[in-house]
């Protein structure tokens, strides 16, 4: 009883805050992007940069806007949690409301150091973009409607061996305008093609090839500018591939010259397992205008144990809450990932602190709830317009990061799943289950 | 007009007001410099003169998204005959900072900093951007025809949309410039707090 008596009377109180006492939560929640060269639009490194902007910043955590984080309590635990404890956001919420004070301490502290990415390991490799390319000012209408701020650049790789990689990177010139980055290994010239076929730098489509979905090979996202896999886990890259990146990029109002580059993170294949993905979700979206509260699942059978290491979701924003969940042979279910308020700007992957061990005759059941009216403030278009979209790969989606027991049983995996993405596109298939009007889950 | 609401200043309430906050005053309305030195009288004009207001910030990035509309309807304002200002609502902006903004932004209009929030009270301004059209009158006041966004490009904070495609602040600049009734005087604006003084 006495210890933790002494932990209340010694940790501050709501109400009790100052500068000194706050800065450590801007420090750990803020600061990552929240500084000078960071994917956020201001610094708040000192007191000056939380305090002019003290009412402001108080409405936003009010409305759990900040810090971005998708997930919801209900999955697996995952590394580089960003949400904020909720003591923690009412403290915060309590001090701006009561002007920001500074206190009385005699040297209240300075400005906080903004965290030192680590070191990357010898032997990362690092690919630039080879021209130059620009985001431009305000969304440019493309021939693609649905994939606007979308393009796609190949990186040629000349590599002449097998190369294994256990972290992916993205370094920018413009943080503050990319929101996704996602990354696939071509060794069949295909995205050379494409980029053939439009005269300009990289070309105006998604990055999947075929019914290789971007981000099999990792993906970046805003405040993420580095993926690592697990020990034991690595992509493999065959000789003479290419990188093909699909970039989503937000337009900030004015012209941003990217002088961005990929890093490749070498890994020690020995013992070691090659990643593979398998894909949960809808490759046809049919909603019309104004149409709310839609919900619907695919369901994927293991065929093989799959140890799965990370989830990579993908939307856009007439979708309003996903959520993965596995069910066991046995019965038991598990919830994989959920998230209740989904926004695409805030897309990233989730590496799972453990691998997660799914024995074959599991089923995957991803669920999306979407919303294409109005009362959807994420909506892209205003008025909402009638969406029909399809991509092969999946519109809303889970791509599943992990591998099977043995190599041939990671090819026994990737074959299934994309067995199952050709089959969604086709109507009245048993594993495809449409459930309008039902509550969110 | 219905829904336009009249909120023209007193000039002797107003006289008072600057003389208390010590600033030049000619002819009853604030004197505010440019980005390049230039004196402005952004409330004051000749009458039946449209004058449109945004108020902005450096670093908001709602506002900066918006930059290139702001601009198109700053060039359909002064086409009309009109002056238009972006208004800065910082205390603490140099005047370094805001000509190099402008020059990111490309933006061609006079950029004042109202760093008294002389402007913002007058307006009462509440947000980053925000839109004014007033309409000078004869007695040396105005009336503010439109208040508002600038566009449809966000649905609220946070949430952005993927194109515009409602012009709010233009649509409003032409149906003034036409002399035609305004057809929503007041849309609520999403952006950044302006944190009063």
């Amino acid at each position: 009883m006495l210890p933790l008596l002494y932990c209340l009377l010694a940790s501050p109180t709501v109400g009790t805050d100052t500068w000194t006492t706050i800065a450590p939560i801007v420090a750990n929640h803020c600061v990552d992007c929240h500084q000078e060269t960071g994917s956020a639009p201001f610094p708040l490194r000192t007191h000056a940069d939380v305090s002019r902007r003290r009412r402001f910043i108080a409405e936003i955590l009010r409305r759990e806007l900040m810090p971005p984080w998708l997930p919801g309590s209900g999955g697996l635990p995952v590394h580089d949690d960003r949400s904020m404890p909720e003591p923690e956001r009412t403290r915060l919420i309590t001090w701006l409301e009561a002007g920001a004070p500074v206190g009385n301490a005699e040297e209240p502290p300075g400005p906080i150091t903004p965290p030192n990415p680590k070191a990357l390991p010898s032997g990362t490799v690092t690919i630039p973009l080879k021209e130059p390319f620009s985001i431009p000012p305000e969304t440019i209408e493309n021939e693609h409607r649905h994939h606007q701020d979308t393009w796609t650049f190949v990186m040629p790789l000349e590599n002449e061996e097998t190369m294994h990689v256990q972290g992916v990177g993205w370094t920018t010139a413009a943080p503050e305008a990319i929101h996704t980055v996602t990354l696939l290994a071509d060794d069949r010239c295909r995205g050379r093609k494409r980029d053939d076929y439009d005269p300009r730098v990289g070309y105006e489509r998604d990055g999947d090839l075929d019914q290789d979905i971007s981000g099999s090979f990792g993906a970046l996202g805003v405040g993420f500018p580095r993926m690592m896999l697990p020990d034991g886990f690595h992509w493999t890259i065959p000789p003479a591939s290419d990188l093909v990146v699909e970039l989503k990029y937000r337009p900030v109002g004015r012209e941003l010259p990217l002088k961005d580059a990929v890093q490749l993170i070498p890994a020690d294949p020995i013992g070691s397992r090659s990643v593979i993905p398998v894909v949960t979700g809808l490759n046809r979206v049919k909603l019309d205008a104004g149409q709310a509260d839609y919900t619907e699942e695919d369901r994927f059978v293991l065929p093989v144990d799959f140890d799965v290491v990370a989830v990579i979701p993908r939307g856009r924003n007439e979708c309003r809450s996903m959520r993965l969940t596995a069910e066991l042979p046995g019965g038991e279910q598990r919830v994989l990932i959920d998230i209740p308020e989904w926004d695409a700007h805030y897309r990233r992957p989730f590496v799972f602190k453990t691998v997660h061990s799914l024995p074959a005759g599991t089923t995957l059941t991803s669920r999306f709830t979407l919303d294409n009216s109005d009362a959807n403030p994420r909506n892209p278009y205003d008025p909402p317009e009638d969406l029909r979209i399809g991509r092969r790969t999946g519109v809303v989606c889970f791509t599943l990061l992990g591998a099977g027991r043995t190599d041939a049983e990671s090819q026994t995996l990737m074959d299934a799943s994309k067995w199952t993405m050709d089959r969604r596109g086709m109507k009245d298939i048993p594993m495809r289950t449409p459930i309008p009007s039902s509550p969110t889950p | 007009m219905p829904g336009q609401c009249r909120t023209s200043i007193p000039p002797l309430k107003l006289m008072l007001m600057l003389l208390c906050m010590g600033m030049a005053c000619c002819t009853g309305n604030p004197k505010l410099a440019d980005h390049h030195g230039m004196d402005h009288f952004p409330l004051a004009g000749s009458p039946d003169q449209l004058v449109v207001l945004v108020f902005s910030s450096t670093d908001c990035p709602i506002a900066n998204a918006m930059a290139p509309d702001i601009e198109r309807a700053s060039q359909e304002t002064t086409e009309a005959g009109g002056r238009f200002y972006l208004v800065h609502a910082r205390q603490d902006l140099s005047d370094e900072r805001t000509r190099a903004h402008a020059k990111q932004y490309k933006l061609s209009m006079p950029v004042i900093v109202d760093r008294s929030h002389t402007l913002v009270k007058a307006l009462n301004a509440t947000v980053t951007p925000e839109a004014f059209v007033l309409r000078m009158d004869e007695n040396g006041g105005y009336t503010v025809i439109y208040q508002g966004s600038v566009n449809n490009l966000y649905g609220s904070v946070g949430n952005r949309r993927q194109n515009v495609t409602e012009h709010h602040l233009r649509d409003a600049i032409r149906s003034a410039s036409a002399g035609e009734a305004i057809e929503v005087p007041r849309r609520t604006p999403f952006g950044c707090f302006i944190e009063r003084n």
